[in-house]
Order: structure tokens, then sequence, then C-alpha cells
């Protein structure tokens, strides 16, 4: 299942790296700079729920409404989490000013729910950028959204305990709640921010 | 035991040869994270201009429980980290430990630490001597 699935979003990244470009709302194509988008094979998430880091429940529903980045991730992660997540704040930054920051919402999710609690997370989080969720909850329920969107992740022993091996994609969830494209790594804080603005701007 | 004595020679000679004192290090950071996270990230540019190769055998801090070398590679799509157990330094050659490649894992802080403050690290090469090496904490 994982597998095939894999193959299948290989190659719809493929076909839509060809020269992506975003044909919404506007008749003028917008140039992608980093995003390889989806465009009309989108896909609808199953359902899942996990909490955010107030404890709330974040499910579907919470996707809805905006576009939302969803990175996978975890709080002992000393390098790569670190560094992305100060990436997506210094890109949020470089929205132009009339960019509503409603629009695009910032989705940190543990895939190590053994040791990050919402309070470990709103802690974390919240430190990269106030606006910034972090999310948790039943490793099933992590499971059910990572196994839709092909993001792997897996355990690694050490002396001491475990890392975590996981992907450094970024997933952009669109305002109807579809998984509608990736931006791979590594990243890059002004072409993300780009497609960031075009794609809120031709949406609007 | 022959094996055993070649073995030894070749250690000694090598460690002979090796020669850490003209090693270099400049722009030492470690990226400061709220502190219920126990695992920071230092980075530093290191040069070693001499004709030998020199290794990195070990770290130490006395402000850290621990400190190690990791790389973090890509494999099989997942961004994974693993131990170093010694880092070569190439004859004239620069190695810059960075985000996303192998960097120093500075593990459970021993007090609170503050952006701007400085921190202390010895380095051990494979010719015994060490150095003292400072970085940053920022943000």
């Amino acid at each position: 299942m994982n597998k095939t699935l894999i193959i299948f979003i290989s190659a719809i990244a493929i076909l839509a790296g060809l020269g992506s470009s975003l044909l919404l709302n506007k008749s003028e194509p917008v140039q992608l700079k980093a995003l390889t988008w989806f465009g009309n094979q989108a896909k609808p998430l199953p359902e899942f729920a996990l909490k955010n880091h107030h404890n709330q429940a974040f499910t579907n529903n919470s996707l809805s409404g905006q576009w939302d980045l969803l990175f996978f991730g975890y709080t002992n992660c000393p390098d790569i989490c670190p560094d992305t997540l100060q990436m997506l704040s210094n890109m949020v930054n470089l929205l132009p000013k009339e960019i509503d920051r409603n629009q695009i919402h910032i989705n940190f999710i543990s895939v190590d729910p053994e040791r990050d609690s919402s309070e470990k997370l709103k802690q974390y989080v919240t430190y990269f950028n106030p606006e910034f969720t972090g999310i948790s909850g039943e490793e099933k329920q992590i499971n059910i959204l990572t196994d839709a969107v092909g993001i792997l992740h897996s355990r690694e022993p050490t002396d001491s305990g475990y890392n975590i091996g996981h992907s450094g994609a970024l997933l952009l969830i669109d305002p109807n709640a579809k998984y509608s494209g990736i931006f791979s790594a590594p990243h890059d804080s002004n072409n993300i921010a780009h497609d960031i603005a075009a794609l809120i701007n031709s949406n609007s | 035991m022959k094996k055993l004595l070649l073995l030894t020679l070749f250690i000694i000679s090598t460690s002979i040869h090796a020669d850490s004192s003209k090693i270099t290090f400049s722009d030492g950071w470690i990226k400061q994270l709220p502190p219920v996270v126990p695992v920071r990230a230092g980075y530093i540019k290191i040069d070693n201009p001499s004709d030998v190769e020199v290794e990195i055998t070990s770290l130490h801090s006395d402000v850290f429980e621990a400190v190690e070398m990791h790389e973090t590679t890509m494999e099989a799509g997942m961004m994974k980290m693993a131990e170093l157990f010694s880092v070569k330094l190439p004859a004239k050659s620069k190695v810059e430990l960075k985000p996303g490649a192998k960097h120093i894992m500075f593990i459970t802080p021993k007090f609170p630490l503050a952006i701007g403050d400085s921190v202390k690290m010895t380095v051990t090469f494979s010719d015994q001597k060490t150095q003292v090496v400072n970085f940053e904490v920022k943000k």
C-alpha cells in the first residue's frame, strides 16, 4: 500500500515538476520556484484525530479555510528540525505585507508522541514563531496521516535512547483540506515565500 | 601477534606524522533552543593548512553532559542522524560542520544557556594533542 502510494506521489511529483506553474483563478499562470504542485491531482486526506499544543482537537476540519504547511519531526532532533522551523519563521516574515498571515498556517507534527507532550511542543514551536502550531497525538492517528501523504519516519536506536529518521519535506494542504503540493528539502525561504504568496494571491 | 605488532607500529607512525597544532577553528556557534529540549547542534569551520591529515577523535565541554559528532544523511527519503566516532580533516583542506551535514551534538546543558553566551569545548586529535575552541550561543 505504502509502496504504491509513494510511486504514485513520485509520479505526480515528476509530472508536476516539469515546468510547474499555477493556473487557479488567474488568467496568467504563475511560475513556481520551489513547490511541486499536484494541480487537479490534489488528494483528500483520510479522517484523523490529533491534538494541537493547546490540547485542543486537530482534525481534517482544522486544515480547512486556509493554506497549511505540514512539517513532520520531533523536538529531540537537534539539526534538521530547528533549521527547518527557523527557515519557516523567516519565510513567513518574507511574505509581502499585503498577504494576510491568517491565510497560511505552519504546523509541526511530532512523530515522537512518546516524548513530545503538548506542553513541550508548545514551548518548542512558539520559540521559533508564536503563530506556529505544534501537533501530536496517538501514534496510530499520526500514522493515518503520514501513511496517507507518504511521509516516512522510523525509530533508530542509539546508546542513550533513540533518534527518529524522518522526511524533510514540507507538505502543502489547500483551503479545502486536500494535499495539493510538496516542497522537497533542502528548503529556501525566499522561494517558498514566493510560491506561498502566489498561491494566496491566486486564490483570493 | 605479528599483526598486532604491525598495527601498533602503524598507529605509532601515523600519530607521529599527524600534527594538529596548525588546525584553526572559526565561527563556532550553538543553536539556542527552548530549555525543554535537551540537545543542541553546534556548527564550526575548521581549517587544516598542514600537509598531513588529522582526525578529531573526541570532544568535551564542561557545560554539557556529553558532546558527540553526528552526521545528518538522506537515506531512503528520510533524514537520519548517525554518530561519528571521528571526523577526518584532510591535508590542506577546510571542513565545515553545518546544518544538514556533519555537526556537533551538545547533549543536556548543565545550566540554562542564554543567547550571546560563550561555550568552551576541548577537541582531542589523533595525535593526542588538544585544543580549546569557542562557541557562541545564537538564535
